[in-house]
């Protein structure tokens, strides 16, 4: 008997003796799904989100006020909540440390975006064009602004905010400007307060994302020198969870 | 394929559950397949590709997505097959090849068809060869990629695939002289 002839053999066997091992595959998932993402939203309904609170509570007042249209937008926001798990723990390293953190899922349906946010250090700050992640703790008078700003610009295209964010450095120096992959898809520009550099130099850092039927999203992040290990790198964290929820 | 499967990896990272849902249907017939060939049971196979995709989930954060996905969970899925196999009361059968002619010297009266016979001869290997038979046979895997997901050498991978063929290949052609 040939060499392969027998390894054909037990091949054979295995494949024949294990197929009824694939009708278990449905079963097996029920039970996965479960365990990850059914507990982990009664999980959470004990440590919501202040923001998504904070929006639950708006949209109930709007639901008393005009019913019928929000019930499509409620239906919207669940249907994006659900392709989703609203926390999970990630690893991530400041400083040289590792550390781990749980983070928590804020959906904006009007921008049409999700991001995953730090919220023990953290906090989402919904403004009329634009939201901001801001630290929980408000930072004393002597700190530059630490903030990072998501932003949707509609009819328009990535070259021309590229342009007009660059018109509009005035005090800065422009530091950089690349395409990237991580923490998202985008042209990156980073740009420095003129003069000598100190522990609180303002830094900004702006992602542009690829153009998109006419819109473009803009994240800023803004920090100062001594906290680009700090908050740059937690802002960047965040980010990578940063996504596009298309129609 | 591989930037494909990166892409659909970077979604679950960002928590994407569907995206989660279409890792599993890659990959989860042939993780049932390897956990039933390894575990004999339904049920217990069930618990440990759950197992398994469950730690890939939780850990999928640490996974380098310049990295082929396979290997890393074929490691998770054939540690998780070994936890269950040194906890549940199956022994591990070590019976070397004179105790196994014997045993089927014993059953050589019964018309058994070849299958059967590379049945009983897989079930008392050692788990450490069964588990190197499975992923060459059954998952098509190279020595090399075994030896990576198994966290030893390629000789040893080489060595223990010889020893089980030798003593599978033993056993059939006794059992088939006999018939």
């Amino acid at each position: 008997m040939s060499k392969k002839t027998f390894d054909q053999h037990i091949k054979d066997h295995l494949l024949q003796e294990t197929e009824t091992a694939t009708n278990i595959k449905e079963e097996t998932w029920n039970n996965i799904e479960n365990r990850l993402f059914h507990d982990k939203k009664e999980a959470k309904r004990t440590g919501a989100s202040r923001w998504f609170m904070a929006a639950g509570i708006v949209a109930m007042v709007f639901f008393i006020a005009i019913a019928s249209s929000t019930d499509i937008v409620q239906a919207m926001i669940q249907n994006i909540k659900s392709l989703f798990v609203e926390e999970k723990q990630q690893e991530i390293e400041i400083e040289g440390h590792k550390e781990k953190q749980n983070i928590q899922l804020e959906v904006n349906e009007e921008l049409r975006y999700v991001i995953y946010i730090d919220d023990e250090r953290y906090k989402m700050e919904i403004g009329d064009t634009s939201d901001r992640i801001v630290p929980a703790q408000e930072l004393g008078e002597q700190f530059p602004e630490v903030s990072m700003e998501i932003r949707k610009i509609n009819n328009t295209s990535r070259e021309a905010e590229i342009e007009k964010i660059k018109q509009e450095m005035d005090g800065l120096i422009l530091r950089e400007e690349e395409n990237i992959h991580e923490p998202i898809e985008a042209v990156r520009i980073r740009a420095i307060a003129e003069g000598e550099s100190t522990w609180d130099t303002p830094v900004y850092k702006w992602y542009i994302t690829p153009t998109k039927e006419e819109q473009v999203f803009i994240i800023k992040q803004s920090y100062f020198l001594e906290a680009a290990e700090g908050h740059g790198a937690r802002f960047d964290q965040m980010l990578e969870s940063f996504e596009i929820v298309n129609e | 394929m591989i930037q494909k499967e990166a892409k659909l990896i970077k979604k679950i990272k960002k928590g994407h559950q569907q995206a989660f849902r279409q890792l599993y249907d890659q990959y989860a017939d042939y993780a049932l397949r390897t956990a039933y060939c390894l575990t004999k049971s339904h049920s217990d196979a069930s618990d440990v590709v759950q197992e398994a995709f469950v730690k890939v989930y939780r850990n999928i954060d640490s996974f380098d997505i310049h990295r082929p996905f396979k290997p890393w969970f074929y490691r998770i899925l054939i540690n998780e097959c070994r936890r269950f196999l040194s906890k549940s009361s199956q022994k591990e059968t070590a019976v070397d090849s004179n105790d196994l002619l014997d045993y089927l010297h014993q059953k050589k009266h019964h018309s058994t068809p070849s299958y059967d016979n590379i049945e009983m001869a897989l079930d008392r290997l050692h788990e450490q060869h069964r588990i190197v038979v499975t992923l060459k046979y059954l998952n098509n895997f190279t020595e090399a990629e075994i030896a990576e997901m198994l966290e030893t050498n390629i000789s040893t991978v080489k060595s223990r695939l010889y020893k089980a063929r030798q003593k599978l290949k033993l056993i059939w052609e006794e059992v088939n002289q006999n018939e």
